[in-house]
């Protein structure tokens, strides 16, 4: 019962998710099934939660999840309608010679393996104490999070007010599973490395006109040491693997935009990043940035006003939290002094420290292995062949968060600095690697060949 | 490492608190003893848990009965093993439903105690009447 439960929890969830990318995608004769699967999860998570969230300001209990799955099949009918008005066709890509059929099975594999290791495995500390009891709470409450949780003195290590993309997905699931489920809840995060995995098999192809790097970069992920043995891993019930997928969707479709333009790619790279600061805190860093990076895009691109209108809605929910946030009276523990001229001078002499563990961090083989020196000779070697907007997009979208998040410890709050960055920098990291992923996709040798023409990727 | 895993599961609602409750107490069903626990106590009065300063495990305990206590306010006691019993002796227990002790003692005097596994020990401080039932 209970996994039929958790089935129609996430069909559903899926179902809307992929009507709002098939509706992104309205201007495509073929729309690449595996890729609106993936963003189809992405979205639909994004979607799902920001209505719970949204929904249960005024409804509560059964009314809120059927008005919610109502809302997620709208968007799947709607979808679906609008794949059938304009003859559009849902295309699956099957690989096409030996080595991408090597390459999918190796993923399919890996994947599998994700879900292996999510279901043998407990959430990580944070993963319970900071996101998952949201989630546990809200239900035990008809479905809502009380305005008690988030002004309660008592509760502030659960960190109130950081955003719910994650926290109300894993509700969505509790309200079809009728009871909070520490065991099927952990099947969310194998699904946002699926969507990782395709989305750079996806971007690979369309940046590189070839298949098999993006292939090869999607099957090498998985051996990114951080996202399976630390604390923080892709399955422990953390954000950070999450966000990364939202980063990595949000800069390749930027990235495909600025080479190729199109309405669709736009809206892809707009819808993921409306989501960034939803996700995490972090995530408005990281919204920020690919905000900036896309209105320059545009610009260049000669886009009207109106385009410039797409980045609005990451802001607009950034905005509408902090309002709630502010309205609940929310207390929470600030790991962080304010940022003054004052702390700033008392702190500078930190910089240098500070620069040295970064450095330290990116040569950390153990969870690293040889990932961020790759990135750093593909960037190096991007610039030697060719100076291009794409080259500073990726240096941009790799370089900039890395910097802003390792200046944020000069405000650290904790009574020894280096222990806070020693606890938490690794998963900020992880924030950008997928990204990192794009940059050695982008570097693989591609021969003087024709481009594929394969019309469904 | 993640995968260096045998099995799934046990795939019950309670899969991550009880496996930190195997190593941090030795007890099989922490999870469903804690609320159990609870469930005899009013949703609407605070319970207190005690905690040893700079202990990890003992803080997370803490945390981890936080996370079972909702709706509950839970009101936070830090202790060193020099201030315990100072700090009980000042503390209001009228104010509380039940004062659970994390990797520390209880005071000698504290009765009726219900032991949790080896480091909880949850003291109900409320006369029958205030009782709600198992």
């Amino acid at each position: 019962m209970t996994a039929a439960a958790v089935i129609a929890a996430l069909l559903i969830l899926l179902a809307g998710g992929m009507g709002a990318t098939v509706l992104l995608m309205r201007g495509n004769a073929r729309i690449n099934l595996i890729e609106s699967a993936a963003l189809g999860s992405l979205f639909g998570s994004g979607l799902t939660s920001l209505l719970l969230w949204s929904g249960g300001l005024v409804i509560s209990g059964a009314f809120l999840q059927m008005a919610v799955t109502v809302v997620l099949l709208g968007f799947a009918v709607t979808g679906y309608r609008s794949l059938r008005r304009r003859r559009a066709v849902l295309a699956f890509p099957k690989p096409r010679n030996l080595l991408e059929w090597s390459l999918a099975a190796v993923i399919a594999l890996e994947m599998l393996a994700m879900i292996y290791g999510a279901l043998g495995h407990g959430l990580g500390w944070d993963g319970l104490l900071n996101w998952e009891v949201k989630a546990r709470y809200a239900l035990l409450n008809d479905g809502v999070l009380p305005a008690a949780y988030f002004s309660s003195g008592t509760r502030a290590f659960t960190h109130p007010s950081y955003p719910l993309l994650i926290p109300m997905t894993e509700l969505w699931f509790y309200l079809w599973i009728g009871e909070p489920h520490q065991f099927w809840i952990k099947l969310i995060f194998p699904l946002y490395y699926a969507a990782g995995a395709i989305l750079l098999c996806v971007v690979g192809k369309r940046m590189t006109d070839r298949r098999w790097p993006g292939l090869v970069a999607a099957a090498l992920l998985f051996f990114v040491p951080f996202l399976t043995n630390t604390p923080g891993n892709a399955t422990g019930g953390y954000v950070d693997f999450p966000i990364s997928v939202l980063y990595l969707a949000t800069i390749g479709y930027l990235l495909l935009f600025a080479q190729q333009g199109g309405d669709n790619t736009l809206r892809l790279f707009a819808a993921s990043l409306a989501l960034l600061p939803w996700a995490k805190r972090e995530g408005a860093i990281l919204w920020l940035i690919a905000t900036v990076c896309g209105a320059v895009v545009m610009w260049r691109a000669g886009r009207s006003w109106r385009a410039f209108l797409w980045l609005a809605p990451g802001a607009f929910i950034l905005a509408s939290w902090k309002i709630f946030l502010r309205a609940m009276h929310a207390t929470d523990v600030s790991e962080f002094v304010p940022m003054t001229a004052a702390t700033v001078h008392a702190n500078a002499g930190r910089l240098s420290v500070i620069a040295r563990f970064v450095v330290a961090e990116m040569r950390e083989t153990e969870r690293w292995s040889i990932f961020w020196p790759s990135v750093a000779v593909a960037l190096v070697y991007l610039a030697w062949r060719a100076r291009n907007d794409r080259l500073l997009l990726l240096f941009v979208a790799i370089v900039s968060p890395l910097v802003l998040y390792a200046v944020t410890f000069v405000f650290s709050g904790w009574p020894d600095y280096r222990l806070h960055f020693l606890a938490s920098f690794s998963r900020l990291v992880c924030h950008v690697m997928p990204v990192g992923w794009l940059a050695i996709v982008a570097a693989m040798p591609t021969s003087a060949r024709a481009p594929e023409t394969a019309p469904d990727l | 490492m993640a995968f260096r895993t045998k099995r799934f599961g046990p795939m019950l609602p309670y899969h991550t608190t009880n496996s930190y409750m195997v190593s941090l107490l030795g007890v099989q069903n922490g999870s469903e003893q804690i609320v159990r626990a609870f469930s005899a106590l009013p949703r609407d009065k605070p319970a207190a848990v005690v905690v040893v300063r700079g202990d990890e495990e003992s803080i997370f305990l803490g945390y981890l009965v936080s996370y079972f206590a909702w709706p509950r306010e839970v009101r936070t006691i830090e202790v060193t093993s020099n201030t315990v019993a100072d700090r009980l002796k000042s503390f209001d227990r009228t104010a509380v439903s039940a004062i659970i002790f994390c990797g520390t003692n209880a005071l000698p005097e504290m009765t009726p105690v219900l032991p949790i596994g080896s480091r909880l020990l949850m003291v109900p401080t409320l006369s029958n009447s205030d009782v709600t039932g198992p």
